[in-house]
């Protein structure tokens, strides 16, 4: 089982900020993953719930652990790995060539809007106006996915080459190209299935926590570049940052704890308007069905809903509220990235794939 | 097994469907899974594919031709699914291999140790290129440039199957390459992997221990 790092670096996502606009899917997009090979890859991307997301059906795979290393400590041996399965390119997503509005924008010329070959059936937010519920208590909600860079990887402990390594220095978790030899079990292994395989290398790839940002004072560019300013990005352990704050109020949530890899990307769970009856007045039951939340982020998130409740009511009464105050953070972008917070023009030139960085925010 | 003796081998006889192959005795042997439960790979690999039906190949045609300076073993065996591309991300190249002890003792189930390693002249049917393997163990696979060691493999997929030629001279350095020069018998072992099967690294279907390979003088 993998060594502890000395430090660990995490992200908190507050679903109640995030307008599934993509931003930070593109930033990852244009920094990382431009070359080709690539087409398939969204190390960042917002999938829609309740929904099927990418790959498709992905929450019933398989994979991880069973058991929780948060609640046993770093046992080795605690939690056997679960059997899972490659998924398939089309649960992924049909590679459209972008961008396809350009024939939209010369409509009246017959063109098609997307290339011939590549009619999508699938995408990671395919399913975005899906949804659940029945008017007028229809809901729907965003989920960015990511690799969590779990305390304990299964991706990392599948690989029969050592191929994958966290760093101690961080707790970023990485593929080692070089040994790589494209045999996907870490593929299987993750239970989130964010990690990707490039044919033309024939290595995996995934998200690199961007690691060169991160190591110059830049948050990640999937972080930094939310107009919603909903992901808050620090060291989980170091109890000024704000990822450490909202771990202690109990608000910010792994997703699917279940899988037992003890994620570092955590949630402010979505909160939700009242049902309304059938003649339309509000029953005080939350729309979105608790049960299905709590499939996701666990029984916790029972509690972690009441505590933002409450706090919101005391802003709504005229008191102060800490945690509602580091939710909405005033000052970007300390409140939101502390100690990672310089610009990317501040640091040195992070190692760029594709584009310019200010691209990427 | 017997190497026929040749006269001189040249690249066009390095093909599998060259005519020198009727002219060395063929064997046929049986293959069986590496039994992945209990080999030194990752608890993953032990426990998703305990039950799941590996060594898809369960049979293969050997043949060997050796001039004094070069040998050629052809491999032949059926396979109904021609998977010579990566694709995509579920989609394995066929494969194959024969592997030689550098040094006595090693085994072929664990693909070698630190102080007893194995040679394994690796053919993917998705490249032009054969790689040259150096391994100490399972998972510590080195795949080294075969231009050093002058390795080369062509592969041919018809009739519902592979014939598959491996071709390097007997003298190597003995230390990554192993060195069959000056030697009368060898020991050899071969695997291959169905790439429709899922079948890479551990997962592959293999002929047992080392056998020997009498050279013809």
């Amino acid at each position: 089982m993998v060594k502890k790092p000395s430090r660990q670096v995490g992200m908190v996502i507050d679903l109640n900020k995030c307008i599934g606009c993509q931003t930070c899917s593109m930033a990852c997009k244009r920094l990382w993953t431009g070359g080709d090979g690539q087409q398939q890859l969204w190390w960042n991307k917002v999938n829609t719930m309740p929904g099927e997301g990418s790959p498709r059906g992905w929450e019933d795979m398989g994979g991880g652990f069973d058991a929780d290393p948060s609640f046993l400590g770093w046992r080795v041996g605690a939690g056997k790995p679960g059997p899972s399965r490659l998924p398939e390119d089309d649960e992924f997503g049909t590679y459209v060539q972008l961008p396809a509005g350009e024939e939209v924008a010369r409509s009246g010329e017959g063109r098609r809007t997307t290339t011939p070959e590549a009619r999508p059936r699938w995408m990671y937010n395919w399913d975005e106006d899906r949804g659940a519920g029945v008017h007028p208590n229809a809901f729907f909600f965003y989920l960015p996915r990511l690799c969590n860079h779990c305390d304990r990887p299964a991706c990392l402990e599948a690989c029969p080459r050592g191929a994958i390594y966290k760093r101690e220095e961080d707790g970023i978790v990485l593929v080692n190209e070089e040994k790589c030899e494209g045999y996907r079990f870490c593929m299987e292994a993750c239970p989130y299935k964010v990690i990707y395989f490039n044919p033309k290398e024939n290595v995996a790839q995934k998200c690199i926590g961007c690691y060169p940002r991160v190591e110059a004072g830049v948050a990640p560019a999937c972080a930094r570049s939310c107009p919603a300013r909903a992901r808050f990005y620090g060291y989980v352990d170091d109890p000024e940052s704000v990822v450490y704050k909202l771990r202690k109020w109990g608000v910010a949530l792994p997703l699917h704890p279940k899988f037992g890899t003890g994620p570092n990307v955590f949630y402010i769970p979505i909160m939700s308007s009242s049902r309304l009856d059938e003649e339309g007045r509000p029953t005080g039951a939350p729309r979105i069905p608790l049960d299905y939340l709590k499939s996701l982020f666990g029984d916790a998130v029972e509690g972690a809903l009441n505590t933002l409740r409450e706090e919101r009511q005391k802003v709504k009464n005229g008191f102060n509220s800490p945690l509602m105050e580091m939710l909405v953070g005033w000052r970007w972008p300390d409140d939101f990235f502390a100690p990672f917070v310089k610009a990317p023009d501040e640091a040195k030139a992070p190692r760029q794939k594709v584009s310019g960085d200010a691209a990427a925010g | 097994m017997r190497a026929a003796k040749v006269s001189s081998l040249t690249s066009s006889d390095a093909s599998p469907n060259s005519d020198l192959w009727t002219r060395a005795p063929a064997y046929g042997l049986k293959l069986s899974p590496v039994p992945v439960a209990t080999v030194d790979t990752s608890a993953y690999v032990r426990r998703a594919f305990r039950r799941i039906n590996i060594g898809a190949v369960s049979a293969v045609n050997v043949q060997a031709v050796c001039d004094g300076k070069l040998l050629s073993l052809r491999m032949e065996w059926e396979d109904l699914t021609e998977d010579a591309h990566i694709t995509g991300t579920a989609s394995l190249p066929d494969k194959a291999a024969v592997i030689f002890p550098i040094k006595p003792g090693a085994s072929v189930m664990t693909m070698g140790s630190p102080v007893a390693p194995v040679n394994m002249w690796l053919w993917q049917a998705d490249r032009e290129a054969p790689f040259d393997v150096f391994s100490q163990g399972i998972g510590t696979t080195a795949r080294r440039d075969p231009l050093v060691s002058g390795l080369s493999a062509k592969g041919v997929y018809s009739g519902g199957g592979w014939a598959v030629v491996l071709t390097r001279p007997l003298e190597a350095d003995g230390i990554a390459y192993v060195n069959l020069a000056g030697k009368r018998v060898l020991q050899v072992s071969f695997a291959v992997w169905e790439g429709s099967n899922r079948e890479r690294g551990p997962l592959k279907a293999f002929s047992g221990e080392f056998q020997d390979l009498s050279l013809e003088t």
